[in-house]
């Protein structure tokens, strides 16, 4: 109950302390902006504010970095709903349903949802971080190299089931992901491949730049070639009282906002997995639930919520192996981590002792800045319906610039600009024939996490592939992809042999 | 007449700003470094903030993929002096086994070394070492030979753990090398239980040692480092297996003459600060300054040894 007591001060601390409140305010606003701009990732705005962080004191650095962290992991849901361009990599699985919910004119609706739902995933996670953190943090040991690829295979099967009808379709546009991934230095020799003689692919096809070009090429070109059916010029909209639904209608959905947040949260804990993931883990698990699953992909509400809620208690659960054993849970838990090493803050688990008062502290921060970050969206949700009555070719070429400006100074090299471009043409091509961006760009995620995984499987068990046989976990992961895969090809089977019968 | 007085005085000022403005730096300086979040970032945040005051200019952080990215970048800009570069040994072992295309000791100017810290502790963990009786790195030594390549023993191919882990083989322990990522991903699957030898960097299983959770049984060093003093080091224990983490500045070949001067003076400087000790102290380090010119020898006579030892293409591989 010390903790309780700390976290309780702490929180009283940053509601009395105006330097606390109006940074936090501030950068969550700002991490919310980067969220929201294609090309700008998370990463990219918590490097940007950690210089600004030297000159503080330890507690307002804190409040700088977790607020653009957390306003920039729920930004990224405005983008995803109103351009069908995932700000983040998290959001991919939000364009599923949000962007088509803008499309029949509900925008205000998925962006109310979104936020509603990011606030509550965020919190969910936060609460059990609080209470359980050293608890969960030895769930992370129990994952090792094998449950970690065999989670990935996992995933990239369930990816399948989001790429429409063709399950052929889908492994393909998986396997190009994959491809895609290969390009750089391999994860356990460093050795380059697959860079064509250009070193500037040393370190990979940049994940951002491919991302960005995926989806905003992909519009542009619609639009420019005038294909995008739906109506280019949004209808006048209504501001949006509330948050775009009951709370009646919010709570009746209590299943799936906790099944999203346990599985955001969990996945959130196992270094290296990342939002992504959980994302698509919680989509794909309502979506299997759901009676009516065909809607999923449609403008589902379900959807929207089971991919906003995870992506930010991913937040959360991201902070339980950096705090309670000192290993970072995701590359933005690393600078995170980087940053309290910096202010002279050792995590790991002596420091839920040692240095108490900073880390019920960040737990505090955490929980405010969430709060901050529900206001400030809230706020502004009306604003951000109003951009979608400007002529979409309007809308258009400003994200192209700032696409174009983020591939560049994602890592200051002009060949990410050729690779947005590039990928970003090879999306639209591989759309029109019925293979989706989105599952090439899990794929792509995913591949760095099965690769390296399998890798440092191979190299403990010496070799031995079969090793995968004496872990329960991981076995029983390797099932469900089999399981989600045979099914998949069952159901692409059915819907076939029921078109054939209706025609 | 009015005009031309006061665009006379007008040039008057510019030309004595412009003479008594330094000559190196005059605008702001770009450092490569590896990904943020990653160590070498730290020590290269750290390092730009005490160049910011030193050279009343700033020092921009510019993350890049890799530290041979790094190196590249830096390598291929333009030598004007006002891009540098921040990495550590480990970019030198890269060159060594043949994982790049240039040289990262010949191909570019190396300004000053800048810190060094021990890389590698060698640890197990308590319950293991109750097990097998081992609380020393002799006793180690003794178990893997009486049960020859059955532990193993963390380590990440073409990095300073890489080498300790090859260094302790080549010495006579009978481990099998497991190569498991990243610091923080072979703690994680050392805590796990495997592999059962850990070998990293200290600060991240100081903790554990206080809990009593691990035992850590060596520094790999000549001299025990200050942050584990009760912690024999390799060399007391008769073994050679040393391989310190040096981190150094690079800069452009052909960079002026001035700003290497400028920016070696700086880090001397820097480097004889107390708050910048402090400073290091957060991540296992210390000032390791040695100037242009001595720098460079010493990381060549380092690849140089490296590659007496064997360490060619495929070293790794073994």
């Amino acid at each position: 109950m010390g903790g309780m007591n700390i976290f309780f001060e702490s929180i009283g601390t940053l509601l009395t302390t105006p330097t606390y409140l109006v940074m936090m305010a501030a950068f969550t606003a700002l991490g919310i902006l980067f969220g929201a701009l294609p090309g700008i990732s998370v990463n990219m705005a918590l490097i940007l504010a950690l210089p600004l962080t030297y000159s503080m004191d330890t507690e307002t650095a804190m409040c700088v970095l977790l607020a653009c962290y957390i306003g920039a992991m729920s930004g990224g849901l405005i983008s995803a709903i109103m351009l069908n361009i995932p700000g983040t990599g998290s959001s991919i699985t939000t364009t599923f349903d949000g962007n088509p919910m803008a499309r029949q004119g509900r925008g205000g609706e998925a962006m109310g949802i979104g936020i509603l739902t990011s606030f509550v995933g965020g919190t969910l996670s936060f609460i059990l971080l609080l209470f359980v953190a050293p608890l969960i943090a030895k769930v992370a040991l129990r994952f090792g190299p094998w449950e970690y690829f065999a989670i990935g295979v996992f995933s990239i099967t369930m990816i399948v089931s989001v790429s429409g009808d063709s399950v052929v379709k889908g492994v393909l546009a998986s396997l190009i992901g994959m491809a895609f991934a290969m390009t750089g230095a391999d994860p356990v020799n460093g050795v380059s491949r697959y860079n064509f003689g250009f070193h500037a692919l040393d370190g990979g096809i940049p994940t951002t730049a491919l991302m960005c070009g995926m989806f905003a090429i992909p519009e542009m070109l619609k639009l420019v070639m005038n294909l995008d059916d739906t109506s280019i010029e949004v209808r006048q909209m209504e501001p949006l009282r509330g948050f775009g639904i009951s709370l009646g209608d919010y709570l009746r959905r209590w299943k799936t906002i906790l099944r999203a947040a346990l599985i955001g949260t969990y996945v959130g804990i196992l270094p290296g997995v990342g939002g992504s993931s959980a994302s698509l883990l919680a989509y794909l698990t309502e979506k299997n639930r759901s009676k009516h699953p065909e809607t999923f992909g449609q403008g589902e509400v379900d959807g929207l919520i089971a991919s906003e809620t995870s992506n930010n208690a991913c937040v959360g659960g991201a902070m339980i192996p950096m705090l309670a054993l000192g290993v970072p849970g995701s590359s933005t838990a690393a600078i995170v981590l980087s940053a309290l090493t910096l202010h002279g803050v050792q995590c790991g688990p002596l420091a839920f002792s040692q240095d108490a008062d900073i880390i019920y502290l960040i737990f505090a921060i955490m929980f405010v800045a969430n709060f901050f970050m529900i206001a400030i969206e809230r706020v502004m949700l009306n604003g951000y319906l109003r951009v979608l009555t400007l002529p979409r070719r309007i809308i258009m070429v400003m994200i192209m610039m700032v696409c174009f400006v983020g591939a560049f100074s994602a890592r200051n090299n002009y060949t990410d600009v050729f690779v947005f471009i590039l990928g970003g043409t090879a999306g639209f091509f591989l759309q029109k024939i019925g293979i989706g961006r989105a599952p090439i760009v899990m794929g792509y995620i995913l591949s760095g996490i099965i690769e390296s995984n399998l890798a440092r499987a191979l190299s403990i068990s010496r070799g031995s592939f079969w090793a995968i046989s004496s872990r329960p976990i991981a076995m029983a992961f390797i099932v469900l992809a089999v399981f989600s895969l045979v099914s998949s090809l069952y159901k692409s089977q059915k819907r076939a042999r029921a078109q054939k019968t209706a025609s | 007449m009015k005009k031309i007085f006061a665009a006379a005085a007008l040039v008057a000022l510019c030309a004595a700003t412009a003479w008594s403005a330094p000559k190196y730096p005059r605008m702001a300086i770009t450092l490569n470094t590896h990904k943020a979040g990653t160590s070498v970032d730290t020590n290269a945040r750290i390092l730009a903030r005490y160049l910011n005051k030193e050279l009343k200019t700033n020092v921009i952080v510019n993350n890049t993929s890799s530290q041979l990215d790094a190196a590249r970048t830096t390598m291929n800009a333009a030598p004007d002096g006002y891009t540098i570069g921040f990495v550590n040994n480990s970019a030198i072992i890269r060159d060594v086994v043949g994982a790049t295309d240039f040289n990262t000791v010949e191909d570019m100017d190396i300004v000053a070394t800048v810190t060094q810290g021990f890389a590698s502790w060698i640890a197990i963990r308590a319950e293991d070492a109750k097990k097998w009786n081992v609380y020393t790195l002799k006793d180690l030594f003794a178990y893997c030979e009486q049960h020859p390549g059955e532990l193993l023993i963390s380590s990440q191919r073409n990095t300073n753990t890489g080498v300790a882990v090859s260094q302790l083989i080549s010495a006579g322990l009978k481990v099998t090398p497991a190569d498991v990522g990243s610091t923080g991903d072979r703690l994680t699957n050392f805590l796990a239980g495997t592999p059962q030898i850990f070998v990293g960097a200290y600060q991240y299983i100081r903790q554990y040692v206080q809990m009593g959770e691990v035992v850590c049984l060596a520094s790999c060093s000549r001299v025990r480092s200050k942050y584990s003093p009760d912690v024999p080091c390799t060399f007391e224990l008769g073994y050679e297996v040393t391989f310190p983490s040096v981190y150094y500045v690079m800069i452009p070949k052909g960079a002026p003459q001035e700003a290497i001067d400028t920016l070696s003076t700086a880090i001397k400087k820097i480097c004889e600060n107390p708050k910048y000790v402090k400073d290091l102290e957060k991540s296992a380090q210390e000032p390791f300054y040695q100037p242009y010119g001595e720098a460079a020898k010493y990381l060549a006579d380092m690849k140089q040894n490296m590659i007496s030892l064997g360490m060619g293409p495929g070293y790794q591989k073994k």
